[in-house]
């Protein structure tokens, strides 16, 4: 009698359950959000993706009328985060927070082949070049000293790691300049900037939102920022555009913000878009751009996938060509620009 | 040699040897990496997996050879002894409350998180006839309702 | 003069509402360090999220409690169910279970909560006075020094363990160490030994691994092996003998001063902490084959540590930016959102902050003594619990703790794989400290070789080439031969000095007490 009592309750217990996960699946038919917004940030806490999907956020909260939960999943270049994101189901209540130049060539390295870039539709928020700086006992002062420093020995280069923003910049810098240099990667930009504070390595090319409080502190010098205009950092002399040196230099750098699959149900994604855009253009994400060294942008749609379209080409071809990938961009359909 | 490597001279014997194994794989396995051009060999990713499995074959070795002279290898199979076993009271738990984590990982995040996790709740303290099922009931889900609760709203981490 | 501005600060903060956020912080820290799989990390992450429209005071006080709560938290699972709350108390298991076991449960919980606060008293007068002479001393450990570090680390893994027997020790560190190299490494990216599985490519998370390893083996363990009415709870003694603490007070500052430099050293965290502090207590203790079975010594010295590891890892952060420890970094990043900006320039800016940080930490490490004594006798009813009844509760927390580090549920069939294999390990003998270990050591290892060797195109000198080297590697040799006789005669004959200096002060401060 009880057993028979024991296996009837289990069984509608059971049977409660499935009922609870159909009326999740139903709610999200008609966009008003209901339930929690996860927000996974493929990097590990305090980086510069997991600040601006952060600061982002936490704009975006009051507008949507929901709560967002920023969860932290790093590991292989963000790649693991970035596909759990894209596994869960497409309902508009799983986002991304990670950078253009990661998204973009996860597909190029073979970290997730079977997700393109153009899956995702991109939300930017924090726009942040790359800016060349050293160590202040270094004798390299300027331009001039800095390249042919790189032409007369071997100069120790901290990234962030194979495909990071340093080592992109770096790779740029070799192949314009037409020099070679001793790679060294860190597990992080912060442990790059740092190891360039320290000594351990005489030059740093990470972004400008990692660097600038150290530029402010002295203890980094700027030589130049990777862009068509100069940078300005409050608290540091105007840094100048690489462009006035090398009219040629591409501009290298990095755009932040939010990334969620375009198979979201449309009514969603466009409540998204108009709560990112105002969030996006709040003071407090404005201040957090100035202090940062960066500029804050409001980014999205369209404009969005050609600056995905053009980072996919840019970084998937010059990984490709410096031999760090194997898969070759065009049998992706991503053009050499 | 005291007498503590004396009495677990057997279990010592088969596992080192399992351990000297498997580091040999590891070795192989990491000769098997790519070397890459842009560093010398030093830059390798197998220089450290290599290093590693050649230490756990020697530290591996050092208890195979402590083992064999205490004549660990002298394993032997008894019908009567391997029956015992195979029917104590045990092996019966430890199977038991394994299947139990079993059950709860596959179904996790299958089912819904307040049911999955006060069915293994209830099974278990039901299994061993810990208190009335009626008591084991209420306790399994209230407990796992709060903590349900507790993540979702105040923690702001949904569980499935 | 900067003790003045410490006290200032700290007068401050005397109000009621600070007082009961602080103490609120506090005890939901210790109830995330309890809770297996909820670290100190993932405490601090949360609670920068629901804070984020708070008053910047507020928000960081209640963040600094969660920090100090979580990390002294942990010891208590650790004592009481042999299950440790976060990694950083995993070698507080070693000997605070043995004590638990023979009834000396209350006892070890008042012990450990003195040693946390003395731990934590040592890393705050850390961060309030030398954080100037600490920052420099954090850039000083570059790619060498952190290698000789790590192969420290690896040496004391013989030394953690129960048995007498280092050989286990040391092969259960390694195999920790090779299973680190799972997934995609930092300096090339190639992915190691994934076999093509997408989820490997992250590698394995430590939590998990703790989890699996410690939780799930003890729970399996007590489920198969069901000792009725074995619960021994008596309540004996909270509050510590002060005869028991004047005893241990080298081991206390020593434990404490390592705490301090291992959190100091940018990216090395409480985890390693506690472990070198227990090794060092084992082998300058007169009883050392009383570690692994319930020693105090042990108990004191891997508690100071942990808990000082919290105040020095803090320095880095404040004065370079760069966090010492996982959880720091989230603390940093919660400075920058509410407008701190900590780094080089904080000291020039606003160099009376240090001290406005310094006083909330104080205040926090006060709450968690205060808490920590006065919530013993409650803990205790766990223990009266019947075994069958909450280990599968304990379980459950398991799988919620360890699912909400990433939402992954590949981390759960991470924390029940390394559960099968703990459970096997445990049965053979083989210790699963190193294990743990092991896993954290493993990349500090492999990156800091590799990178060395490119920084130094390929030459082995500059891996030889510092004070610090040179002091680390006497460390090392010392810990895998110091037990030989010609080592052990050769090194007593140049440390005669300064042990008959060290036994004069031992005689004279055991007279005044």
């Amino acid at each position: 009698m009880k057993k028979s009592l024991v296996i009837v309750l289990i069984l509608s217990l059971v049977s409660m359950g499935f009922l609870f996960a159909q009326a999740q699946q139903e709610a999200a038919a008609g966009w008003q959000p209901n339930k929690t917004i996860t927000l996974i940030v493929p990097w590990g806490a305090g980086g510069a993706s997991d600040q601006t999907a952060r600061i982002v956020a936490a704009n975006m909260e009051p507008l949507l009328n929901a709560r967002i939960a920023v969860v932290n999943q790093p590991g292989a270049s963000g790649a693991t985060g970035q596909k759990s994101a894209f596994d869960a189901p497409k309902d508009g209540y799983t986002w991304a927070g990670n950078a253009d130049a990661s998204v973009a060539t996860y597909q190029v390295q073979a970290l997730t082949p079977e997700i393109s870039h153009r899956d995702w539709q991109a939300y930017f928020a924090i726009f942040t070049p790359c800016v060349i700086t050293v160590n202040p006992a270094s004798p390299i002062k300027d331009w001039a000293s800095l390249v042919n420093a790189f032409k007369t020995r071997s100069v120790a280069v901290a990234s962030a790691g194979i495909g990071a923003g340093g080592h992109i910049a770096a790779e740029t810098f070799a192949a314009q300049v037409g020099v070679k240099y001793n790679h060294v990667p860190y597990g992080g930009g912060n442990p790059a900037v740092v190891a360039t504070v320290s000594g351990e390595t005489e030059v740093v090319m990470q972004l400008s939102m990692e660097v600038a409080d150290m530029l402010r502190a002295g203890k980094l010098r700027a030589i130049a920022v990777m862009d068509n205009k100069p940078l300005n950092i409050s608290g540091v002399a105007e840094i100048p555009a690489i462009t006035s040196f090398m009219a040629s230099f591409p501009s290298v750098g990095f755009n932040f913000g939010l990334f969620i699959p375009k198979a979201i149900p449309a009514d969603a994604a466009k409540a998204i878009a108009s709560a990112f855009e105002k969030a996006a253009q709040t003071d407090q994400v404005k201040e957090f751009a100035a202090l940062k060294g960066s500029i804050p942008v409001a980014i999205h749609g369209e404009a969005a996938d050609k600056i995905m379209d053009q980072a996919a080409s840019m970084f998937g071809w010059l990984m490709y060509d410096a031999g760090v990938t194997k898969v070759d961009p065009s049998t992706l359909g991503i053009k050499r620009l | 040699m005291n007498e503590e490597h004396k009495k677990t001279a057997r279990p010592d014997f088969v596992s080192s040897a399992v351990i000297c194994l498997a580091s040999v794989v590891i070795f192989v396995l990491s000769l098997a990496m790519p070397k890459y051009e842009e560093w010398g060999l030093y830059a390798t990713p197998s220089l450290a997996p290599m290093v590693f499995s050649i230490t756990l074959f020697l530290c591996g070795s050092m208890m195979l050879v402590r083992s064999i002279i205490a004549k660990g290898y002298r394993i032997s199979f008894s019908k009567e002894k391997t029956m015992t076993f195979l029917r104590s009271r045990i092996l019966k738990h430890f199977l038991v409350a394994l299947g139990f984590v079993l059950i709860y990982y596959v179904f996790f995040g299958v089912l819904h998180f307040v049911l999955i996790s006060a069915v293994y709740l209830f099974l278990n303290i039901f299994f061993y006839r810990s208190t009335t099922w009626w008591k084991a009931l209420i306790l399994s889900v209230v407990y796992t309702g709060t903590i349900w609760y507790c993540f979702n709203y105040l923690f702001l981490i949904p569980l499935p | 003069m900067g003790f003045i501005y410490l006290v200032q600060e700290f007068i401050k903060l005397i109000n009621l509402a600070d007082i009961l956020y602080c103490f609120g912080a506090v005890q939901l820290g210790i109830i995330f360090g309890m809770l297996p799989g909820l670290t100190a990390t993932v405490g601090v992450a949360i609670l920068t999220a629901l804070t984020f429209k708070w008053d910047p005071g507020n928000a960081i006080l209640v963040l600094i409690g969660i920090y100090v709560g979580a990390i002294y938290g942990g010891s208590r699972t650790a004592i009481l169910l042999n299950i440790p709350g976060t990694p950083a108390n995993a070698a507080t298991c070693l000997d605070g279970f043995p004590l638990s076991k023979t009834g000396k449960a209350s006892e070890a919980l008042g012990l450990a909560t003195t040693a946390s606060f003395i731990g934590s008293m040592i890393g705050l007068i850390a961060l309030s006075f030398l954080t100037p002479v600490l920052a420099n001393a954090a850039l000083k450990f570059k790619s060498y020094e952190v290698f000789w570090l790590a192969v420290f680390g690896v040496a004391i893994c013989g030394n953690l363990t129960a048995a007498k027997d280092p050989i286990k020790g040391w092969i259960s560190g390694i195999i920790g160490i090779l299973l680190s190299f799972v997934g995609m490494e930092a300096i090339q990216g190639y992915r190691r030994f994934t076999f093509g599985v997408s989820d490997l490519m992250a590698g394995f998370n430590i939590i998990p691994v703790l989890v699996g390893t410690y939780a799930l083996v003890e729970i399996l363990d007590s489920l198969t092996d069901v000792k009725q009415g074995e619960a021994i709870a008596q309540i004996g003694r909270v509050v510590p003998r002060f005869k028991d603490i004047a005893a241990n007070w080298f081991n206390i500052v020593r434990s404490g001063l390592i705490g301090v430099i291992i959190g100091v050293i940018p990216g090395v965290g409480e985890n390693i902490g506690s472990y070198v502090a227990y090794d060092f207590a084992k082998r300058a203790s007169k009883h050392p084959e009383e570690f692994g079975k319930g020693s105090i010594e042990g108990l004191i010295a891997s508690e100071t540590a942990n808990n000082a590891v919290v105040g020095g890892a803090l320095v880095p952060v404040l004065s370079l930016a760069i966090p010492g420890s996982p959880p720091a970094a989230v603390l940093l990043a919660a400075l920058y959102l509410h407008n701190v900006r900590p780094g080089p320039l904080l000291m020039i800016e606003q160099p009376m902050y240090i001290y406005t940080f310094s006083a909330m930490f104080a205040l926090a490490t006060i709450a968690m003594f205060v808490l920590g004594l006065s919530f013993v006798k409650p803990m205790l009813r766990i223990l009266r619990l019947k075994t069958t009844i909450m280990m599968p509760m304990v379980f459950v927390l398991c799988m919620v703790g360890t699912y909400a580090i990433a939402g992954r549920k590949f981390d759960l069939l991470v924390m029940v794989i390394f559960g099968i294999i703990g459970f096997a390990m445990r049965k053979l003998g083989y210790p699963e400290a190193p294990l743990v270990l092991g896993i954290i050591l493993g990349p500090m290892l492999d990156e800091n070789l590799r990178r060395g060797l490119i920084l130094s195109h390929g030459s082995l000198a500059p891996f030889f080439g510092s004070t610090i080297s040179i002091l680390l590697i006497i460390a090392v040799f010392f810990t895998l031969f110091g037990r030989l006789k010609p080592v052990k005669q050769a090194t007593s004959l140049i440390f005669w000095p300064l042990n008959k200096l060290i036994a004069l002060a031992k005689a004279k401060s055991g007279r005044s007490v």
